[in-house]
């Protein structure tokens, strides 16, 4: 689930805190820069978990803040493609499952993915598996589920000319139709960085209670 | 910035959690000598959040020696490491979640060293449904 990423990175410290022990220093300004943001193709990045090495601190003309190239490593949350992860489910649709985890909401479970015979109730607002007995899969239930795909999307501002021709592109494209059920189908069509889509089918998988 | 390697290494949620108090327990020591320390709001939100989930996990419960003594038992049988990876985070309670972490788990193990695993991993890994 969690992964360690190596990254080096050019850290600009302020005099003002030149007080600080450099790695303290260090350590809090790349906590500032990189804790709970998304990288592209590297995952939703947590927190700094060591630093390897740490370079001199050089002094621009102009500016007082000492700059250091560091090297320094981050946990990552990036679970491989198979990766079976437990997360509560937060809302059901005719398409599918939202699930989320504490710290990482993106995670969609489309209808296709789910075991055969699942069907949706719609007065129950839940998705029901007819085996033997009807077992519910309802919001906030604890689910095991298995990693299927990961989504990456840029989010860097696209020029004025661009826009319209990207809405284009994708709008035959499956990855955005799933993100926007990713979104429950917001009219803001701005698709989360990083989000996962999950199924629930094989033996082991759906609510933990089911089986344990 | 530059990505030197976006997979250096895997990590357990038991690490994760470790590291959490770890950066917890500094924080409050730092705090006590007047020193002031920096508290941004993403990190101290991502770290509230993922304190949250854990918690709720068998890594609350494990430690370094649990893990260690499992790791142990577990490599007599022919394990991928991200398969020993997935069944100390999710430490199943049963052998139909075994079957879901392991691949063609029927083809590669019989039915009583599928038992003796998911022993192995209630004696050592604190699984969900046991303690509660």
């Amino acid at each position: 689930m969690f992964i360690l990423s190596k990254f080096s990175d050019l850290i600009r410290i302020e005099p003002s805190k030149f007080s600080k022990r450099t790695e303290d220093a260090l350590e809090d300004e790349i906590n500032a820069k990189y804790a709970n943001k998304v990288l592209q193709d590297v995952g939703l990045c947590l927190c700094l978990y060591d630093i390897l090495e740490v370079g001199d601190g050089l002094i621009r003309h102009g500016d007082g803040s000492a700059y250091i190239k560091t090297v320094f490593r981050l946990i990552v949350f990036r679970p491989f493609v198979g990766e079976v992860l437990v997360g509560w489910i937060s809302s059901c649709s005719e398409e599918g499952i939202r699930v989320r985890m504490d710290f990482f909401d993106d995670i969609f479970l489309p209808k296709e993915y789910l075991f055969e015979g699942c069907i949706f109730v719609p007065s129950e607002q839940a998705w029901v598996w007819r085996t033997e007995h009807d077992l519910y899969l309802d919001t906030n239930e604890k689910i095991r589920f298995k990693v299927e795909q990961e989504i990456f999307t840029d989010q860097s501002p696209q020029g004025p000319k661009n826009i319209l021709a990207a809405e284009n592109n994708n709008a035959g494209d499956e990855n955005a139709q799933q993100q926007m059920l990713l979104q429950g189908g917001s009219a803001q069509n701005v698709a989360p960085p990083y989000s996962l889509v999950v199924s629930c089918q094989t033996y082991g998988m759906g609510l933990v209670t089911w089986w344990d | 910035m530059k990505v030197e390697n976006p997979r250096d290494k895997l990590i357990s949620n038991y690490e994760v959690l470790d590291h959490i108090h770890d950066i917890k327990r500094r924080q409050k020591r730092s705090a006590s000598k007047h020193r002031a320390i920096q508290r941004t709001e993403n990190l101290e939100t991502i770290l509230l959040e993922l304190q949250g989930y854990l918690k709720g996990t068998p890594a609350a419960k494990q430690t370094a020696e649990d893990l260690r003594e499992f790791l142990q038992q577990i490599s007599a049988y022919e394990l991928e490491k991200a398969e020993k990876l997935q069944l100390i985070n999710v430490a199943p309670g049963s052998e139909a979640a075994l079957h879901s972490l392991i691949e063609e788990c029927d083809q590669r193990f019989t039915d009583e060293e599928r038992q003796h695993m998911v022993a192995l991993v209630a004696q050592s890994l604190h699984p969900d449904g046991q303690s509660q």
